[in-house]
């Protein structure tokens, strides 16, 4: 069963009362009538549920398009370096946002990168290859790959997630076959302490 | 205190980049391209800029906060935005009351929108009410329909069946060809700023109409009514039929152009459809993005007060929502030639 | 020069997990009517209504075109502001502005999200398309991230966000509105909650609620009706680059917070700020950020901030009260949250803070976060300018 859901009508039971709230105003509840959390029942209310089932088909751009193409070509991750203030950003966009500058020019990045900020996960969201959620805990790092000046949001993997310290030293792992996308990157590997060496 | 046109720009379908160049048109780079030629028409860099309002919507983009796409393109590092969901010409609205308001000397005004990216018209029934007309498959086609038939009707009933049908040729003729007026992609952007100018912006208003169909008289647009009304007591008009020599107006079908005209008081049904054809309203039918539109015609306004001698009262209209819910009216006067 | 203009009223709903006995229009109106009789007006004294919401978190486009009317805004001059977590004071300070252009007396703000309605993960991944829809981690990692580099430079440890959070609960207790209170929280409870992402635990982090918040702005003669208005004295915002990396310690630093609350200093004649502001509403969706952004404010030196919150300045009867009203880590309807922030600082100068009023307050600071580190800082004064 359900009861009409209409605008809480809490206060004003008739027009006297109305009157006295200012019949210009509408009736609001009174002093331990307001709504919250607790004193509604769910049951009393209808519920109707929609699914937006929506896709889209986004240009990525020029830019990141060619970022694509160069990681699939070579393997490797580019940056873009803003002529004027020469830091070079890591993931690549078309403007220098300090700058407000187009750029034009890759800068080659390393493989290995330092481990800039780190966070061990422990709750559950979907690893997006496979549709499954992700074993938790998981490792969330800021990476700053040698050659960007900005750094990489995404997962390192690493035997125990306790030992992985910032300033610790990573190195970027691809899927095998790459297809020239964001999930061609599948995370950073930990290689151990500050000194770069395993275990 | 007055408000000018200081740069117009915009990257919009008609201007296709050459075979050579790879067409970029992310969202990113068509927003860039039209703030560029917008800061270098209005001779000024982006450090003279004070503020950035921009104009988009989450669900078309698909993209939360549709903004943080655009923030480097736009010049809002390190400076103050802020978006109005709904037509660019709100955005140029909101802009012209920071300037009014003394906090802002110049406002950068930026709308974008795609149509190519998703299924626009699928997307539209999530901007009807969820309990009632979402459940009804409503969408903004079906919305114009029902406006369409409803202004048709009348117009019949005005004139004959013979005279609406001409009214329709006209227009197809004019090149307003199809039903439903073809979305584009695209980006355009306006600089406006505290002072005198070539061109300036005398009076402004906008409305929010009802949103349930059935309580609005689709063959009549009262929220363009009240926006006019607004625009026009603010500019001083006393009347605005006489005073105002063109009409820029948003169309999404031909009937709107009577429906638009006739709302804002620059046209009577009894003047008959030869009277929208004489050169006072303009349109563009083919290529507008969604939200976008406003802006776009408010540009086309400018681009017409600089190269007209003499001066000239203009009114540039912009919409969003069901059968433009929401409408938006900027007055345009210009000192003429450049 | 600018017209002076005003808060004069403010309502909000009872913010809660859960409100399946209204719709958004509802929840709104709820706000509205709360707002409108605390300034003793009707619908139809209202000019112009800014509207604030992020639609994708109930899955929504341009809700406002229905909801507008719920707000008395049918036939009225209507826009609504979004900018992620910032729409809030955005919208506040656009409906400020709207007023002191002149071209209306009075203006309303209503802000709303209603959480429980979508969901707030899908919401969130719409961002991206080529990157961070791909990581999906969410905001608690993003904080997380820039908050590991606070605690490994600057020293900050549990037991000083644990502070924060057990301020912000407690406050929140005396605020029929808040969301999430607990008179009886300790520091251990804290420690004790589930880890989300190091070092953030279940109490550090702000809830989803749903919930809505309306302002009424006055300009002009309109003002003269009230005795205590809130003016509005002077906002700054900064919007910045779109990646969490784009910035070292990103959410710790926040190069936009610093400078938009330099630019309202200098605006209002603010040189000691932890001295001079009487009141500040900061929304702070971490515990651990309260703390930074403490430094980033110029409330205390750089790395003094655990010091400041071990002090109990910042408490309600301290010597300059963060988030009497529980803050955001009470109370979080994202689309409502910052015009909430706003709402709380002038109910602190209209006297009608009830249990948690601050006493002789003069000037207050508000400020709005979102996205990564977009920011806007608001000064409302009982002075008029």
């Amino acid at each position: 069963m359900s009861a009409p859901a209409g605008p809480p009508q809490g206060g004003a039971a008739n027009d006297m009362e109305r009157a006295q709230l200012g019949n210009r105003h509408h009736p609001l509840p009174r002093e331990g009538e307001w709504r919250d959390g607790g004193s509604v029942n769910p049951d009393d209310y209808l519920h109707s549920e929609i699914t937006l089932d929506m896709s889209w088909d986004i240009d990525v751009g020029g830019v990141m398009s060619e970022f694509f193409r160069r990681l699939k070509a070579e393997r490797r991750l580019y940056g873009m370096r803003c002529s004027r203030c020469a830091r070079t950003y890591l993931p690549p966009r078309p403007v220098c946002g300090d700058c407000w500058q187009e750029m034009e020019e890759w800068v080659a990045l390393g493989r290995q990168g330092t481990l800039v900020a780190k966070t061990v996960c422990h709750y559950k969201i979907l690893d997006s290859a496979t549709g499954e959620p992700r074993r938790t805990p998981f490792v969330l790092g800021l990476i700053q790959l040698d050659g960007a000046d900005t750094s990489l949001n995404h997962f390192v993997a690493a035997p125990d997630p306790g030992q992985v310290g910032i300033g610790d030293r990573v190195e970027i792992v691809f899927r095998d076959a790459l297809q020239g996308n964001v999930g061609d990157i599948v995370h950073f590997q930990w290689l151990g302490g500050k000194a770069g060496a395993h275990g | 205190m007055t408000v000018s046109i200081k740069g117009i720009g915009w990257q919009l379908p008609d201007m296709q980049p050459s075979p050579e160049k790879p067409a970029d048109r992310s969202i990113p780079a068509l927003v860039h391209q039209a703030v560029k030629a917008c800061v270098d028409d209005a001779r000024l860099a982006m450090s003279a800029i004070d503020a950035v309002v921009t104009a988009s919507v989450d669900l078309w983009d698909g993209k939360t906060a549709s903004n943080i796409a655009v923030t480097e393109a736009v010049g809002a590092t390190m400076r103050a935005e802020t978006r109005i969901a709904g037509d660019g010409l709100l955005a140029l609205i909101h802009g012209a009351m920071m300037l009014l308001s003394g906090h802002y000397r110049r406002v950068l005004v930026v709308a974008h929108g795609k149509c190519s990216e998703a299924d626009v018209d699928a997307l539209s029934n999530w901007s009807f009410d969820p309990v009632y007309q979402q459940t009804l498959h409503l969408t903004d086609t079906q919305a114009l329909a029902l406006q369409s038939q409803a202004v048709a009707a009348r117009a019949e009933a005005r004139w004959s069946a013979e005279h609406a049908a001409d009214f329709l040729r006209a227009m197809a003729a004019g090149g307003a060809e199809g039903k439903l007026a073809p979305q584009g992609d695209g980006a355009c952007a306006v600089i406006i700023e505290a002072g005198d100018g070539d061109v300036t912006l005398t009076g402004f208003g906008y409305d929010l109409d009802a949103h349930y169909l059935g309580d609005r008289c689709l063959s009549r647009c009262e929220g363009l009514q009240r926006a006019t009304r607004r625009a026009c007591r603010m500019a001083g008009l006393a009347k605005p039929q006489r005073e105002i020599a063109r009409h820029y107006w948003s169309l999404r079908t031909a009937w709107q152009l009577p429906l638009w005209a006739e709302a804002a008081g620059s046209w009577t049904f009894a003047e008959g459809p030869a009277a929208l054809q004489d050169g006072r309203h303009r349109l563009q039918w083919a290529g507008l993005p969604p939200f976008a539109a406003g802006l776009q015609r408010l540009i086309a306004a400018v681009k017409d007060l600089r190269e007209s001698p003499g001066s000239a009262l203009s009114l540039v209209q912009g919409c969003h929502g069901a059968a433009g819910q929401a409408q938006a009216v900027c007055l345009l006067h210009g000192r003429g030639g450049r | 020069m600018a017209r002076p203009v005003a808060i004069v009223g403010t309502g909000q709903t009872r913010h809660c997990k859960a409100r399946p006995d209204v719709h958004q229009g509802e929840l709104v109106n709820e706000a509205v009517t709360a707002a409108l009789l605390d300034a003793d007006l009707g619908f139809e004294d209202i000019d112009a209504i800014v509207l604030t919401n992020m639609e994708l978190f109930e899955g929504r486009a341009l809700p406002e075109l229905w909801c507008g009317e719920f707000a008395g805004g049918l036939g009225k001059p209507v826009m609504k502001v979004a900018t992620g977590g910032t729409s809030g004071t955005s919208g506040a300070i656009a409906g400020l502005i709207q007023a002191a252009s002149g071209l209306f007396d009075t203006v309303l703000v209503v802000g709303w999200e209603k959480h429980s309605e979508g969901s707030t993960q899908t919401g969130m991944s719409l961002t991206d398309p080529a990157w961070d829809r791909h990581i999906a981690s969410g905001a608690i990692g993003n904080f997380a991230l820039s908050i590991s580099q606070y605690v490994a430079r600057h020293g900050v440890t549990p037991e000083q966000a644990a502070l924060v959070a057990v301020k912000a609960r407690r406050n929140a207790a005396l605020n029929p509105h808040a969301h999430v209170k607990d008179a009886g929280i300790t520091v251990e409870k804290v420690l004790a909650s589930p880890m989300l992402a190091e070092p953030v635990r279940l109490l550090d982090m702000c809830p989803q609620s749903d919930g809505a918040c309306a302002l009424v702005i006055a300009g002009g003669d309109m003002v003269r009706r009230y005795r205590h208005p809130a003016w509005f004295r002077a906002s700054a915002t900064r919007h910045d680059q779109p990646y969490i990396g784009d910035h070292d310690q990103r959410l710790i630093k926040m190069r936009t917070l610093r400078s938009a609350a330099q630019e309202v200093y200098r605006k209002v004649g603010v040189q000691n700020p932890f001295k001079e502001i009487d009141v500040a509403e900061l929304y702070e969706p971490v515990s651990y950020v309260e703390l930074a952004w403490y430094e980033a404010l110029g409330f205390c030196a750089q790395g003094q901030a655990g010091r400041l919150i071990e002090s109990g300045a910042t408490q309600i009867g301290g010597e300059l009260p963060v988030n009497p009203s529980g803050g955001v880590l009470c109370a979080n309807p994202v689309g409502a949250t910052g015009v909430i922030r706003v709402a709380e600082a002038a109910k602190q100068l209209h006297g009608k803070a009830g249990a948690y009023q601050v006493e002789g307050v003069r000037q207050a600071l508000v400020t709005g976060y979102g996205v990564y580190a977009w920011s806007d800082v608001l000064f409302l004064s009982a002075a008029q300018p």
